[in-house]
């Protein structure tokens, strides 16, 4: 264990700083309500556009955890490239961890804009640091990620989201 | 399976605050939620999130938990809703940040509070916490969100 923690934190160190861009696209109203119903938000502006309109949203709201809560915006990956908990082998995309498993230490999140449906939605994430500790039940990860999503037209800024994974 | 039950306590049982309204120490309500597989099943699903320990209650146990957990971004989630909900939908969530700290499992009964801390002009940071049914602590949080005026 110690040995595949040491190499996934070469590798994942060696990715510290490359900013990878997803394309999300467009944001689909259904998803966004979808979403929103899950989490509890059952009416006005998370599910009715003309609530979302009367209050000056040029689209559906989105649920303020909804673009990052998502784990991943492409087709992909077959279930034959999934390990065998069913985790991508790539959680970080180009960055490798080695197979280690990531889980969500929590969000710090900054709204800069509504995310309304139709915003066509460009990420951008980065690593930005990669600590190795030793937990109760053995080494870790500590994965530090920074996501921006900002409109794919004009670049401005939406949310940004400072992410810790821990990862064994 | 248990049936999925929630409620909101007290929230905007007064209308939706103002910035005027609002004083430190308020509290700004409760929820109260009971994820349950179901619950677990779809939210992986929209997320695109295949980790088993999410649905998998014998591979969840392989791992030593007594069922499948909830995920990180749910408990996020509730704790978001709530302030929002307290907050009304003219009010714009700034900005607001959580860390998991003990895991649930469908059936756990999911407090959700908070406290106002700080009052600048209209932006109002909050204090929150989601415990279970034992009192335990799964994921504290902060949110700035800005009330109208």
């Amino acid at each position: 264990m110690t040995a595949l923690v040491d190499e996934a934190y070469e590798k994942a160190s060696a990715g510290v700083g490359k900013v990878q861009e997803i394309r999300i696209g467009v944001l689909d109203e259904r998803a966004l309500q979808r979403f929103a119903l899950v989490v509890g938000h059952t009416d006005g502006p998370y599910q009715d556009p003309a609530a979302a309109a009367d209050l000056g949203y040029a689209g559906l709201l989105a649920a303020p955890l909804y673009l990052t809560a998502v784990l991943g915006w492409d087709t992909g990956p077959a279930e034959s490239d999934l390990l065998a908990d069913g985790n991508s082998r790539t959680p970080l995309g180009d960055v490798d961890v080695a197979g280690l498993r990531l889980m969500g230490g929590g969000q710090d999140l900054t709204f800069h804009e509504p995310v309304v449906a139709g915003l066509d939605v460009v990420m951008h994430a980065e690593v930005t640091a990669v600590t190795r500790k030793e937990g109760r039940s053995g080494p870790l990860l500590v994965i530090e990620v920074h996501r921006r999503y900002v409109e794919a037209g004009d670049g401005r800024l939406l949310v940004e989201c400072h992410e810790s994974f821990l990862a064994r | 399976m248990s049936e999925r039950s929630e409620r909101i306590i007290d929230a905007a049982a007064a209308g939706y605050p103002t910035a005027a309204d609002v004083n430190v120490g308020d509290p700004i309500g409760e929820l109260v939620v009971t994820p349950t597989e179901i619950t677990l099943f779809r939210f992986s699903a929209l997320t695109w999130n295949p980790h088993r320990i999410h649905y998998d209650h014998p591979y969840a146990a392989t791992e030593g938990y007594p069922g499948p957990l909830v995920q990180s971004h749910l408990h996020g989630s509730y704790l978001a809703r709530l302030v929002v909900e307290w907050a009304g939908p003219r009010a714009r969530l700034r900005r607001f940040r959580w860390q998991n700290r003990q895991y649930a499992i469908p059936g756990d009964e999911l407090r959700i509070t908070g406290t106002v801390t700080a009052v600048n002009g209209r932006l109002v940071d909050c204090e929150l916490a989601e415990t279970n049914q034992r009192g335990e602590t799964c994921a504290p949080g902060r949110a700035t969100v800005e009330l109208p005026s």
